[in-house]
């Protein structure tokens, strides 16, 4: 038995030399944490959400039946002046009958 | 911990960590493949562990498993690798012979018998270093050792290759 682990014992795996150690060097560098990782990642976000929000806001300017702005209208019905006002709220006033007579002409 | 923490335990234990992972694929590319990827995924770790070293050599051997895994057998390559240190060249053809066989030997052993008798006969590693890689008692890493080189020596005798 000695004779056999002397005869293997005279053999030893050799250092790699296929570019082992700088390949895993080169992968170690590669992904090493970026410390700006982070400030990136937040400044973008925020980029994202302010084109978001601009985007929301030119969509709902340019919809003429969501527009915020009050429109009035103003006709002749059957000789009759009307004034139609859309869009005006007026708080706990809604309900009340001459709330429709002071909009509605 | 120093940020350069990985790339520093790489340089200490490069060749260590590369014996460990061909202790268990047998192959040098996939042992390669194994420590690069532990070692970046150590890299890509938040935090960082208690103790870096026992760490990465778990991470090491078990890249190497999974590596290996859906493989039938263990291929042995690794006697392209053996060096005969006193005449530091490659072995005589008749001693390359003898290793050959060695190298087919190891196939027959348990994976526990042959990454012993790999990290230890030809990768000049301590029985307590192995001890500790594996996280088992020095008594079961000898006692490994001594069946696997028993069961061994026995093939190439039955064989009569020894």
């Amino acid at each position: 038995m000695e004779n056999f682990e002397e005869r293997l014992g005279r053999y030893r795996l050799a250092e790699p030399t296929d570019g082992y150690k700088e390949r895993v060097l080169s992968g170690i560098h590669a992904r090493r944490p970026n410390r700006l990782g982070p400030w990136v990642w937040s400044m973008a976000a925020l980029l994202l959400l302010s084109i978001s929000l601009n985007i929301y806001q030119l969509g709902v300017a340019g919809s003429g039946s969501r527009s915020l702005e009050p429109r009035v209208a103003d006709t002749q019905h059957r000789g009759v002046r009307v004034i139609q006002v859309q869009n005006v709220y007026v708080p706990g006033e809604l309900n009340r009958p001459d709330v429709k007579a002071r909009e509605y002409f | 911990m120093h940020p350069n923490w990985v790339e520093n335990l790489f340089l200490e234990h490069s060749r260590k960590f590369y014996l460990v992972a061909l202790g268990i694929t047998g192959q040098r590319e996939l042992a390669a493949d194994a420590v690069h990827d532990a070692m970046v995924s150590l890299v890509r770790s938040r935090s960082t562990p208690d103790d870096p070293t026992a760490y990465a050599y778990r991470s090491v051997r078990n890249r190497a498993i999974r590596l290996s895994t859906g493989r039938d057998r263990f291929v042995v390559s690794i006697e392209e690798f053996l060096v005969d240190d006193a005449e530091s060249e490659a072995p005589q053809p008749e001693e390359a012979a003898f290793l050959h066989e060695v190298c087919q030997g190891l196939e027959d052993l348990s994976p526990d018998q042959r990454e012993t008798l790999v990290l230890h006969l030809f990768g000049g590693m301590t029985f307590r270093e192995i001890a500790e890689i594996r996280e088992i008692s020095l008594n079961t890493i000898t006692s490994w050792y001594r069946r696997g080189i028993g069961a061994l020596r026995r093939g190439l005798v039955h064989d009569g290759k020894f």
